[in-house]
Formats: C-alpha cells, structure tokens, sequence
C-alpha cells in the first residue's frame, strides 16, 4: 500500500485505514515511518481546523468517564469526537495494558467517535511523541474536536500541554492537603481546573474546593492577556456542568482567536514539533550508531558498579557518537 | 537492561517446573524481540469477552499475563457482542483477539467474531480462545482467522504463547 491508499482511506474516514495509518505512525520501522511521513504530508492541508482538547489528572479522577460523558454529550451535539490516550501504564516487562476505553463504553461504540490508545512501552522518554502526528490523521479524517488524555504525572502532561489548544486539568474536591502537594507547574499549565464528581454529597466540598484553587490561581501570573484561568466544578457521573466546561473552551478559543494569541500558540507548537522531532531523531541516531551499540552495555555496567563516573561515560558515548 | 525476575503472581497458571518455565520465556521473549523488529511494534492483543456472564476481574488477570510476556494489551469489556469486540479490534489495530466466552458457546463467538472480522477486512487478526473449553473434553474446531484456531489453557499457557507467536510471524 502506497501514501496514496492511506491519504484517500483517511479523508473517506475509512475506520481501518484511520487506525492502520497510526499504526504506521508509531511504528519504529524505518521503512514505515516513512511513509507515516507522507501520509502525513498529505494529510497535512486537510488538519488544523479542530479544537484540540489535552485533558489531565491523577489517577482516579475519572478522566475516561469524563471523557466518555463529555464525548457523548459532544456526538450528541453533532460533533465527530477522536480520543487519543497518550499515557497508559506500563507492565515491567515492556508490555503496555490499555484500560480506559473499558470505561468510555458508549462513546466507544459511536459512529463518529474514534477512540485510540498507544502503549507506550519501547519509546524513548517521549510517551507522546506520535501524538500530534496522530492527531493530524484523525483532523483529516473530519474529527472536529481532539481529546487527549494524558496521566498527570511525570513529563507527559508538558508534552501534550505543547500540543492543544487548550489544557484542561481535572481535580478531585475533599482532599485537604491535596492543594499542598499539587505541583505548581500543573497550574501553570491549565488553562481551566475542572473539579470532578461534584455530585450528591460531594457538591459542597467541590465548591470549598472551587474556592481554594481560585485562590491558589489568583497567586500565579496569567498565561494570556485575554484569558484568567477558571475553576468550574462537573460531575461525569450526572453531567452536571459539562456543558458548561464546552462553553468555557469555545468561549476560550474566540478570545484567543480575536486576540491572535490561538494562531501565535500554534506557531509556536509547530517550532515546539520541530524541535521534539529533532530531539527524537537525534537520540534514535544515538542508539543505532554501531560504535555507541558495541560500547554501552559495558559503559552501563562500568557506572552501575561505579568504575566510570556517570559524566565521564555520558561523555564518552557523545564523542563515539560524534567521531 | 536488567533481567527481572519473574514467575509469581500467575494464579497457578505456568505450574511446570522453574528451569522449564525460565527458558519458555526467554524463548517467549526472543520470538517478541523478533516480532518487533520484523513489524516495528509490540505483538498487540485485544482482550475481551463475549457473552452474558462474566467477570471483570479475569478479563484484568488475563491481560496481566500477556503483558507480562512483553504483548500491548487492550482490555475490552464485559458481555460484548462480536460486531463490538471487532469494532475495538479495528480500531486499535491488535494482531490477535483473545476471547473469553461463556464455555458453551466459545466455538460459536470464535467464529461469528472471525464472520465479522472478515466482513471488513480484518481477517488477518489472530482469533484465540481462553480457557478450557467444553469441561467435558469436547474441544470442537473453531476457525480462527487466517492463522487457524489457538487455545489458550491455563496449564499450558506459555507453551500457547509460543504457538500464538509462531503464527504471527
């Protein structure tokens, strides 16, 4: 199958030409990435036109069942709804189990929903390094609003922050000392809080909660001259303010267009991808130079028994790399 | 890389001798390495269940233990019908459906899922079945794709893996 098959399957928004197409894009195959490289390419003038969503919080926030509820609610409206799960867990011997579609069980079976998780197992530090490639297959497949969801922790969550329009970080209400120990850099990133399971006997503590992240936000020095980070409480479970949460991306997209920050975002986005690409290139041409391969399990074992400095062989295994 | 120490926490799956089973899975280890490098990802199976009564928490156990062995897997859901499970198939791309059915009627879901897969397709996904089948020994054939019908026996469950890998490639 050539570029051609799988640019013309996408914008006929063939299920099993969208799904083989990421396929390619995540596979580490020279010859594949490739042509992921031109399918991408092709499918490029096609992408842009939808609103990409970045949704994070712990574990146990309910992202998949506020992605479920919020996707159907979207499907309801007439929207076609993709879903990119960057972040799942990892088993220690390198296999990946992907759960969370288990819990996205109605907007799953949508026709016009698209629901793609990627093991993240065999990457190389970037847990979503084919995301937004990803994302400009399931664009030019006529998908108008992109979520992606992301576990909040580590780096992941930076990563596909440089990625969306629009970074929504979901929260729990009730854990007291949970303000304390939240990491200032996931504030940095949100452009709105949404407190989660405010529903029956919780309401009450999700608008103390409300309260504390206002506050909290009130702290930090705003992202965007037009925008102030809102917190807004919803529950998946009832739908209680999920509406509210699409009125408050529409709302932030038209600001950010009139005031030409969305279009400044996404140029810097595009530099963002370059560079990640670079890095990405970079280190797959570090670890496929025979040199480095005949030297590093040696070098591994000379600093695990501390033979070797870690700066020493850091040092080492660039100059092999450069020679 | 390190080697990680394995073989606890299988629920009595893989009762051979330890030396028997360390070399299963390095054999099971070098047929993924091989997989990947031939195909650029992992070997990628979608566990599910079809059917009217089942249990979440084998569905979890049964994902764990292909995981261990080095393949992404999906977790489908409970009581699905084949057209759903072929439906998540496609979607995320998976080499092979691990299916798990009421016992009575595993041959059939096998084979009305290949039906649908075929239907669009997909006929090079590797149908396999979990369990032991018909407890009164009354194994019958099901058509399992391409690649022909596997098992996959809680006694034996490595020795599956060998064989489910063998056909992949």
């Amino acid at each position: 199958m050539d570029a051609e098959f799988y640019i013309d399957g996408v914008l006929k928004k063939k299920r099993a030409v969208i799904a083989k197409s990421i396929t390619l894009i995540e596979s580490a195959l020279p010859a594949h990435q490739k042509l992921a490289q031109n399918i991408i390419d092709g499918l490029l003038p096609y992408a842009g036109n939808a609103i990409r969503i970045g949704i994070s919080g712990v574990p146990g926030v309910g992202k998949s069942t506020f992605i479920e509820s919020f996707g159907m609610m979207l499907i309801d409206e007439g929207h076609r709804v993709a879903v990119l799960a960057v972040d799942p867990s990892s088993s220690r011997s390198g296999g990946s189990i992907m759960g969370d579609k288990t819990r996205m069980e109605r907007l799953a079976l949508q026709p016009n929903a698209f629901i793609r998780p990627s093991p993240t197992s065999g990457t190389l530090g970037g847990v979503a390094k084919k995301t937004r490639e990803s994302m400009i297959i399931c664009e030019a497949a006529g998908h108008d609003v992109i979520l992606v969801e992301t576990v909040g922790v580590g780096q992941s969550e930076t990563a596909v922050a440089s990625m969306v329009d629009f970074f929504l970080v979901l929260m729990l209400a009730g854990a007291g000392d949970e303000l304390q120990g939240i990491k200032k850099g996931i504030l940095e990133l949100a452009d709105a809080i949404v407190i989660n399971k405010a529903d029956g006997n919780n309401i009450e503590r999700a608008r103390e909660a409300r309260a504390e992240y206002e506050s909290a936000l009130n702290l930090m020095e705003s992202k965007s001259s037009v925008w102030s980070v809102p917190v807004l409480t919803c529950s998946a479970l009832t739908m209680d303010g999920l509406e509210d949460v699409w009125k408050t991306i529409l709302d932030y997209r038209q600001k950010l267009t009139d005031a030409g920050e969305l279009a400044e975002k996404r140029r810097l986005q595009s530099v963002d991808w370059m560079w990640s690409l670079v890095q990405d290139g970079l280190k797959d041409r570090f670890f496929k130079n025979p040199k480095v391969k005949v030297q590093l399990p040696a070098m591994i074992t000379a600093v695990e028994e501390g033979k070797t400095s870690p700066t020493v062989a850091a040092h080492e295994l660039l100059s092999l790399h450069s020679q | 890389m390190k080697k990680m120490p394995d073989g606890d926490g299988d629920h009595g799956i893989n009762a051979t001798g330890a030396a028997g089973e360390a070399s299963q899975l390095e054999l099971i280890k070098g047929k993924i390495n091989q997989f990947v490098a031939q195909n650029g990802r992992r070997p990628r199976v979608l566990v599910s269940h079809i059917g009217t009564s089942g249990q979440r928490r084998t569905l979890n156990q049964v994902a764990a233990i292909f995981a261990r062995r080095g393949f992404d897997v999906d977790i489908g859901s409970l009581c699905q019908s084949p057209q759903q499970v072929a439906l998540m198939a496609i979607e995320n791309d998976v080499h092979i459906v691990c299916l798990l059915c009421d016992p009575d009627r595993q041959s059939r879901m096998g084979s009305d899922l290949f039906d649908v897969l075929r239907a669009n397709d997909s006929d090079d996904t590797l149908v396999v079945l979990f369990g032991d089948m018909d407890p009164g020994g009354n194994r019958r054939q099901v058509p399992g794709g391409r690649y022909g019908p596997v098992e996959i026996r809680p006694a034996t469950a490595d020795t599956d893996f060998i064989t489910i890998l063998d056909k992949l490639s």
